[in-house]
């Protein structure tokens, strides 16, 4: 008898030596300090803070900024190589100034370290797509999804098209399936607009590269445009990049809010969300808004479409997903290591969806029965059955790995404003962009 | 100094002073510095380039647009709020409740948050907001003023002019009530006309404080940021686009900071050229008079 249970403790001691390679108490006692944008994902990350210290010993100090103040303290801390802020929240065009510069570190060691990650972290059930986005082996004008781990995403959106069922169907109004319609139907819209109160269109318009990233960006690649060619030559004026353009912006003048230019995203949520508006291409996740009845008038009455094709058939939806990276200057990269690890964690990644932190970029919390549950009801079903296909087929990082995406896509957006103001044709004014963002590649040294 | 004592406690006086100066002048240095190098925010390596950020400047047709936004901003709002300024103290000279009470009304808008009244502002400028409706009442078609790249610079100078006319408006009134009343009276005995009065008499006594309201505003003016970020962000196109807003997005947001600092220096040496002309020109008039 004392035999059996000496040879069974001294299997147990060999199997938790084993697994106990992993511990989560491992850098209990420090102090790691977060910096968060003011987004529903932070708010669905906060009051589980206090769950990570328990489990791992670790005090995590933070601070939360809305976000233009966020950029420009980030920027500061970072570029002073102050190491003030452990862990941040980020996203791959930022990354890529990051990585460039040498202020973050690359994650692969950590992630691949059954030391430093636990065995229950499941790497494989993160989407692809939204990793990928995150890669970048530092090569200006491509190298996209490969090379180093810069930052670990916790949410992803894609563009969608949501529109006001009730209105289409009482009018019998088809959704449209490529831009063209999309611009028929907004003249459709048009004929009943008094009547129902609605302008037909609304989408991002402001000076800000927010206005460039989601719906436009989107339709943009989907009719087969691209920003940069192989030589680094910006190609926003290509006949495809002109034609789409046109499109979009001649749509929104003729059918859309008269303040466009000051439509930030967060406008546009609020006003699609307050009626008056038929139709929106843009980010999916408002439709958590959007289906609220505390937050929206327009419970019930929305339904969710693929975004429009482009001439060749396909989509191309453009995403954004806000991820966490790590200070290359942190002197406590295994707590911070921790946080990240934990924050992305299967667990705490779904109790964050069901908080409002959607999409998801792991498979299991999109699949899991609550998330389905939540969302499934949304859009009268029409949301989960599109944003699955988004998520699992047609949403990637569209844009070219480059430093000067803010630069380039505030000068894009005025040129977008020349064309809506009538002051230069679709041609002329992404020429002129074109010229001068070269001009902008070639101070930074990206182009000769 | 009577003795080495009260010359050492002179001097221990002086040090928080001092102290203040380098802190306030070591940035400035650095400043200086930065904007003979081509230093980028992401850039690890930094090179000395000597004037090379002041030619390009001076060279881009950006620059100079931001130039001439900014100049029809200052000249624009800052004659509005010094006239209109000098209307107002006029009628809120005197005393009584009214008075008080109309000095409170008027003063308000100085308690609020620039960029909170930016922002509220927005909200009112909406095609279908407030301004708009009201407008309709007396027969104005709608305005798009935040939303047209032709009307967006009036419209925040409109912002500025409700944020600061209070300003103006305080400087003037203590201006006109410390006046001395003897010419007054005299001009009155002497059967002036009020215009006479106010132009031959009232004008020329206020002139330092019409002076001192100029060169506050234009100081703070051309430093306008907070109004613009809050509405149209330089929007549309870049029909607000003021020197501040560019050197923002310049060093800030595009990483550009040698560049953005060496647009900063220049804005800086014009404003300290023109504080120094026009109050330079101010005390010499006085001591002039005193002598």
């Amino acid at each position: 008898m004392r035999k059996l249970l000496l040879a069974s403790m001294i299997i147990l001691v060999i199997v938790a030596v084993a697994f106990g390679a992993f511990d989560w108490k491992r850098f209990q006692g420090q102090t790691i300090t977060v910096l968060f944008v003011k987004h529903p994902f932070t708010e669905a990350i906060l009051p589980y803070i206090s769950e990570f210290t328990k489990k791992t010993g670790i005090s995590v100090s933070f601070l939360v900024l809305p976000e233009t103040e966020y950029w420009d303290k980030l920027n500061i801390d970072l570029s002073s190589g102050q190491g003030s802020y452990d862990v941040f929240m980020t996203g791959p065009s930022i990354a890529w100034q990051h990585a460039y510069a040498g202020w973050i570190e690359s994650l692969d060691s950590y992630v691949n370290d059954p030391e430093l990650t636990s065995p229950n972290y499941d790497f494989e059930d993160f989407y692809p797509a939204f990793i990928s986005a995150n890669r970048w082996n530092l090569k200006m004008g491509g190298g996209l999804g490969e090379g180093k781990l810069w930052a670990i995403p916790v949410m992803v959106e894609t563009s969608i098209l949501a529109y006001r069922k009730d209105i289409f169907d009482k009018y019998g109004i088809k959704v449209p399936e490529t831009y063209e319609e999309w611009a028929k139907v907004a003249a459709e819209l048009m004929k009943v607009a008094d009547k129902e109160g609605v302008y037909p269109v609304i989408q991002r318009g402001a000076r800000d590269i927010t206005s460039i990233q989601a719906g436009y960006y989107t339709a943009f690649s989907t009719y087969g445009a691209k920003d940069f060619d192989e030589n680094m030559n910006c190609t926003i004026n290509s006949p495809e990049g002109v034609k789409i353009t046109e499109i979009w912006v001649n749509t929104i003048k003729k059918y859309g809010p008269p303040d466009w230019t000051n439509v930030t995203w967060f406008d546009l949520m609020e006003r699609f969300a307050s009626g008056k508006y038929g139709m929106v291409i843009d980010c999916d996740f408002f439709a958590g808004v959007y289906e609220n009845p505390k937050k929206s008038k327009v419970t019930g009455k929305v339904a969710y479409a693929l975004p429009p094709k482009g001439p060749d058939g396909a989509i191309r939806s453009n995403i954004w997903t806000w991820s966490l990276s790590m200070n290359s200057r942190s002197k406590h990269k295994g707590a911070a290591w921790y946080f990240i690890q934990w924050v992305t964690s299967k667990e705490i990644l779904l109790k964050s969806a069901l908080y409002g932190n959607l999409d998801p970029v792991r498979k299991s919390v999109w699949e899991h029965p609550d998330v389905v549950k939540m969302t499934e009801a949304w859009g009268g079903g029409t949301w989960r059955k599109v944003v699955t296909q988004m998520l699992e087929k047609y949403a990637a990082w569209r844009p070219t790995p480059q430093t000067e995406l803010i630069a380039m896509w505030t000068r894009w957006i005025e040129a977008l404003h020349e064309i809506y103001a009538g002051k230069a044709t679709a041609k002329e004014a992404l020429d002129r962009a074109a010229r001068d963002i070269d001009k902008i590649m070639e101070r930074a040294g990206i182009k000769k | 100094m009577k003795n080495r004592t009260e010359a050492k406690i002179a001097f221990l006086f002086l040090t928080p002073a001092l102290l203040l100066l380098i802190g306030i002048l070591y940035p400035f240095g650095v400043a200086i510095y930065y904007s003979l190098t081509n230093f980028r925010l992401i850039s690890p390596v930094m090179k000395f380039v000597g004037l090379k950020n002041y030619i390009s400047i001076i060279a881009s047709e950006d620059f100079w647009h931001s130039v001439k936004v900014t100049t029809i901003f200052t000249v624009i709002a800052v004659s509005i709020e010094v006239i209109l300024g000098l209307g107002i103290a006029h009628l809120l000279m005197g005393k009584g409740k009214l008075v008080n009470t109309l000095r409170l009304l008027v003063f308000t808008p100085m308690m609020i948050p620039p960029v909170i009244a930016a922002i509220i502002w927005k909200t009112m400028m909406a095609p279908d907001g407030v301004l708009n409706y009201l407008l309709s009442f007396i027969g104005i078609k709608k305005i798009a003023w935040l939303a047209s790249s032709d009307w967006a610079l009036f419209s925040v100078i409109l912002i500025d002019i409700w944020l600061y006319l209070p300003f103006t408006t305080l400087i003037l009134l203590s201006g006109l009530e410390s006046l001395p009343q003897e010419p007054f009276e005299a001009a009155r005995v002497d059967g002036a006309s009020r215009f006479q009065i106010f132009r031959y008499i009232t004008i020329p006594l206020l002139k330092p404080f019409i002076i001192l309201c100029i060169v506050f505003r234009v100081i703070d003016v051309l430093k306008t940021f907070d109004i613009i970020y809050g509405t149209t962000k330089g929007g549309p196109i870049d029909a607000t686009r003021v020197i501040q807003l560019a050197v923002y997005e310049e060093g800030l947001k595009w990483n550009n900071m040698g560049y953005a600092l060496a647009e900063i220096m220049i804005l800086w040496l014009f404003t300290y050229l023109f504080s120094q002309i026009t109050l330079g020109r101010l005390f010499f008039k006085r001591e002039m008079r005193q002598s």
